[in-house]
């Protein structure tokens, strides 16, 4: 399989599906992943705690310039727009909202479909605003893997209502089906 | 968000041009955050394409002063990290409650929420008399943005929100106005405070510095420039003297990290040796 980094956006509603997903991945699952999550932005520590409870991954929310490794996964950080860049590092800024969300979802999916081009999977989650649409259709125009979760599934289908309608979606799965395929990318 | 994408060669090339008849350098600012800047700015003002852009920047002044506006990042909170002001006050300013003088620097700002919670939290421990600050920014029209001091009314539920984690109870109309659609911080406040247009980079800075707020700024610079802009800062202040970067960013440079003491972690302020 040529697919080296994934990236995983979400917003309301995606809390659970993000746990189950990270619960579910073994621990020799070693691409790196990038989660960038709409969260409370003035709410700094907790969530990493919450996220990692049953996760084979670390997670962790990355400083400024840290490199990327396998075996990680990367939280963007609370009222910071998360940056893949090229030279594998993490950038972080404080630019202002997009889609009234930082981090925005959208600025780490398209620098990462930049970057990573065909070794990319972008996967979006239930949300309720429409950040992400661009980001993803970013995803597919550099050669990169989409998969939305199925909106029927969704507890707001905002988000992902509005990247199927964005770009051509390469797969729209529900939440076991996603997980079914990130645990058979490494076979 | 539209698109609209250049390529790294553009980008360089755009670079260059500002470099050699601007003079100022981006060559070594964040790569991915910098393209995209520019690309809203191209969005925005209708360019077509990077060579379009470059001639408009070289045959239009004004033209160059709104890209310089928009470029450097001007996007803050009033006291942004409420912790962060809490422990400034703790470790830092009420340090100098004795000092004749504090000189503070505020270099590369671009957007004023910074120095007025600076202000603000010096007023209310009745320290404003004896600091000096010095702000500068790259921008001319920042500058002014920044001594005009308003800031829209729908930006400041966050700000309130902000001040009340850091002085319950306390109301943040007490330093500014309503005026219309927009907030005006009380610019009396300002008489101890000079706002330069000024490289950073390129200028002598004297090195006299009790000291320097730069909070979120090394974000936006490579690893190259960032080395650059620590041993400036190193330079620029007083031994004893105070730094504070942003929560996320570090300083674990060879030779800089060990000019300097940890004072928060968290909050990320440090102390020169």
């Amino acid at each position: 399989m040529s697919y080296k980094y994934i990236i995983i956006g979400g917003s309301a509603g995606s809390f659970q599906t993000i746990t189950r997903i990270l619960a579910s991945l073994p621990k020799t699952f070693n691409l790196p992943l990038f989660l960038c999550l709409h969260r409370l932005k003035h709410v700094r520590s907790g969530f990493v705690e919450a996220l990692s409870i049953k996760s084979n991954i670390k997670i962790i929310e990355p400083n400024d310039k840290e490199f990327i490794r396998q075996r990680k996964a990367y939280l963007a950080p609370a009222n910071y727009h998360m940056y893949i860049e090229l030279g594998n590092s993490i950038s972080l800024s404080t630019e202002p909202a997009i889609n009234h969300s930082r981090p925005s979802i959208d600025i780490s999916f398209a620098s990462a479909a930049y970057t990573y081009k065909s070794k990319l999977i972008g996967i979006l989650l239930s949300g309720a605003n429409k950040d992400g649409a661009y980001g993803i259709k970013e995803v597919k125009e550099h050669g990169g893997l989409t998969i939305v979760q199925d909106p029927e599934e969704c507890q707001v289908k905002t988000m992902t209502s509005a990247a199927i309608k964005a770009t051509q979606i390469d797969h729209i799965l529900t939440s076991d089906k996603i997980i079914d395929f990130l645990i058979n990318l490494k076979k | 968000m539209n698109r609209l994408i250049i390529g790294i060669s553009e980008l360089k090339s755009l670079i260059l041009n500002i470099k050699t008849n601007k003079g100022i350098d981006f060559s070594n600012y964040a790569l991915s955050s910098l393209k995209r800047r520019v690309e809203s700015f191209m969005l925005k003002f209708h360019s077509q394409n990077t060579e379009e852009l470059i001639h408009r920047i070289s045959n239009d002044q004004n033209f160059y002063e709104l890209f310089l506006k928009d470029i450097l990042v001007n996007s803050t909170e009033l006291f942004r990290d409420p912790d962060f002001w809490k422990e400034l006050k703790v470790y830092v300013l009420n340090k100098f409650k004795f000092s004749e003088e504090i000189q503070i620097l505020i270099p590369e700002c671009n957007s004023g929420e910074e120095l007025y919670t600076l202000l603000i939290v010096l007023d209310q421990i009745n320290m404003l008399d004896r600091v000096k600050i010095f702000l500068t920014s790259l921008s001319p029209l920042n500058i002014e943005k920044i001594k005009n001091a308003t800031i829209e009314l729908k930006k400041m539920e966050v700000n309130i929100a902000n001040f009340e984690r850091y002085h319950e109870n306390g109301n943040i109309f007490d330093f500014f106005i309503k005026k219309g659609s927009v907030v005006k911080f009380n610019t009396n406040l300002f008489s101890n405070v000079e706002m330069v247009h000024h490289n950073f980079f390129k200028d002598e800075i004297p090195k006299v510095y009790n000291l320097i707020l730069f909070r979120n700024k090394i974000l936006y610079y490579n690893q190259q420039l960032k080395a650059e802009a620590l041993k400036k800062l190193s330079q620029s202040l007083k031994p004893g003297g105070f730094l504070a970067v942003g929560i996320k960013e570090t300083i674990e440079f060879p030779g800089v990290e060990r000019e300097f003491i940890v004072i928060s972690e968290s909050e990320k302020i440090f102390k020169k040796q």
